[in-house]
């Protein structure tokens, strides 16, 4: 009888692709409704969670944003030569630094300059160079990195080189501030962990809850001839949906609490009560804008997430027969 | 288009539901499968379906092995099948209408295929009338003709119905065994499993019963039971 169809033939029609993702569609909306309850909680579980990593991005910008107001020369390092370095090996020797990869400015420090600045520091009150008859200072560069975590490697590479006498910089700063973030870090990745866990189960168990309500549906579909991943469909759509829907939870969440920020607003002191009286919330809040950017980047985050939790749910629970 | 050679089906339970059975059915052909409960005759069907495959010995269905087809390419076979079951399986939620185009549906066919297959099968069961309406307005005998359109608008080469007079009256029955006999005539290879004894004897077809799992009689033209022809 030669191979079975694939395309016409007795028995066989040509595929329709669009008509087969109507279909998906369809049938992800006919279950949606008919178990509403589910998925009403499936939906809130996805905008929350949407909402939490949201949050979380929104509050590690936050942290930078204050330590840049805080500590706006953490990035800076200040490398002085040894004496018997001349200006032409210092410049040679700058030149160099600017090539590393994390540099962003270079400056050269003439010693004279150095001095004027001791001098300045000093308020004139002791004549230095009357003290030692001459300059004491060497020449210096002022090193400027991308962000204060490269300022910390940068100066560890420099310190190598033999010109170098040493490296100064906010070091103590600097480890603390890579302390806290990197804390941060850890606790906003377990919690969202724990969150995409949840989600993902709750997803899991309104696909199940789905399956079971469609045993008819998925018996018939496959007894004329549906291959698994057309069996599979609708729930992959259906967790898509729940994806958007949770999304749209979150972005409409988002625009209520900008719009209730804007009828308030809040006090003036930047960033000071981040954890304390809520008014840094607050302000963080201002600095999210609801554009396309954000709108895609939310909508994404709940469409992988849920799709990701069908493609499981589907590949577990619906097997071919 | 049906061949069995020494078919054994034994389930995990130990239970041996098919024991070396031999058939064969030729295109066109018309088939009573009868037996008592157990006997091996939905075990038998579901083998035509690649439900199941069979412990030992080789199934051919439209020229194709069935245990060795691959499982990406079972939809395909069962795309030249259509089935018919006792608890005829309706969606309660869809119209007529749209209980006959989720066959094809399911397949990808396009919305201008299933506006121009769908009245033809409904036109054939004579259901085409209550296209708009829903399972739980229809009359047992109005559901299996819908399961039946169902099962035709893919235009199977091969149809099997398993017991689909099984909760009929007898009239209904009858006009449902004479509609699986004009599909017949049309050149459809019918095959179907009952234990309704007026409509075996009253058609005459080839009659093939099953006893403990083994063939025990295979007639042309018989009827429920040898005694009582």
């Amino acid at each position: 009888m030669g191979e079975l169809c694939e395309t016409n033939g007795a028995g066989c029609f040509g595929v329709s692709w669009l008509s087969l993702l109507v279909f998906f569609l369809h049938e992800a909306l006919i279950n949606l409704w008919r178990h509403r309850l589910v998925t009403a909680a499936t939906v809130t579980t996805v905008a929350v969670t949407v909402g939490v990593w949201v949050f979380f991005a929104l509050e590690a910008k936050a942290w930078e944003r204050l330590l840049i107001w805080e500590g706006r020369k953490l990035d800076q390092l200040c490398v002085f030569l040894k004496p018997e370095a001349d200006e032409q090996t210092v410049k040679r020797l700058g030149e160099q630094i600017s090539r590393l990869p994390q540099v962003t400015h270079v400056r050269f420090v003439h010693k004279r300059e150095g001095l004027e600045k001791l001098q300045r520091l000093f308020g004139n009150a002791v004549p230095l160079e009357d003290l030692v008859g001459h300059n004491p200072l060497p020449h210096a560069l002022e090193v400027t990195c991308q962000s204060p975590q490269a300022a910390f490697e940068c100066a560890q590479q420099i310190r190598r080189l033999p010109e170098v006498d040493e490296v100064t910089f906010p070091a103590v700063a600097v480890r603390r501030y890579e302390q806290l973030v990197r804390s941060l870090r850890w606790r906003n990745h377990a919690l969202s962990l724990l969150l995409a866990i949840i989600a993902f189960v709750l997803l899991y168990n309104a696909l199940r809850v789905s399956v079971y309500g469609r045993r008819h549906e998925i018996r018939i579909m496959q007894l004329v001839g549906a291959t698994i991943w057309t069996v599979r469909g609708p729930l992959l759509m259906e967790g898509l949906l729940y994806g958007v829907l949770g999304a749209m939870g979150t972005l409409g969440l988002t625009k209520l609490l900008l719009t209730l920020n804007a009828a308030f607003p809040p006090p003036a002191t930047y960033w000071t009560g981040l954890w304390g009286d809520g008014s840094g919330w607050r302000m963080l809040l201002r600095e999210v804008q609801v554009d396309s950017l954000f709108i895609s980047k939310v909508l994404l985050l709940g469409m992988g997430l849920s799709f990701l939790s069908a493609l499981f749910a589907a590949v577990r629970l619906v097997k071919a027969v | 288009m049906v061949i069995l050679r020494d078919v054994t089906v034994r389930y995990e339970n130990g239970v041996t539901a098919l024991k070396q059975v031999n058939l064969t059915v030729e295109k066109s052909e018309f088939v009573f499968l009868v037996g008592p409960t157990g006997a091996g005759k939905s075990t038998l069907l579901k083998l035509l379906t690649r439900e199941i495959v069979p412990t030992e010995g080789k199934v051919f269905v439209v020229g194709q092995e069935v245990s060795r087809l691959k499982p990406s390419k079972v939809p395909y076979l069962r795309r030249l099948m259509g089935v018919v079951f006792q608890d005829i399986l309706l969606l309660p939620d869809r119209t007529v209408w749209e209980n006959v185009a989720f066959a094809l549906r399911v397949t990808g066919a396009s919305s201008a295929e299933i506006a121009r297959e769908v009245p033809k099968a409904l036109e054939t069961v004579g259901m085409l009338h209550r296209a708009k309406s829903f399972p739980a307005e229809l009359s047992g005998g109005e559901k299996q003709k819908v399961a039946l359109a169902r099962a035709l608008v893919v235009k199977p080469l091969l149809l099997l119905a398993d017991e689909p007079t099984g909760n009929l009256d007898p009239l209904s029955s009858l006009e449902i065994v004479d509609l699986l006999l004009r599909i017949n005539r049309q050149g459809t290879t019918v095959i179907v499993a009952t234990h309704d004894r007026a409509i075996v004897d009253t058609y005459r077809k080839r009659v093939v019963e099953l006893s403990g799992g083994r063939i025990v009689r295979d007639e042309w033209r018989g009827v429920f039971r040898r005694e009582l022809a």
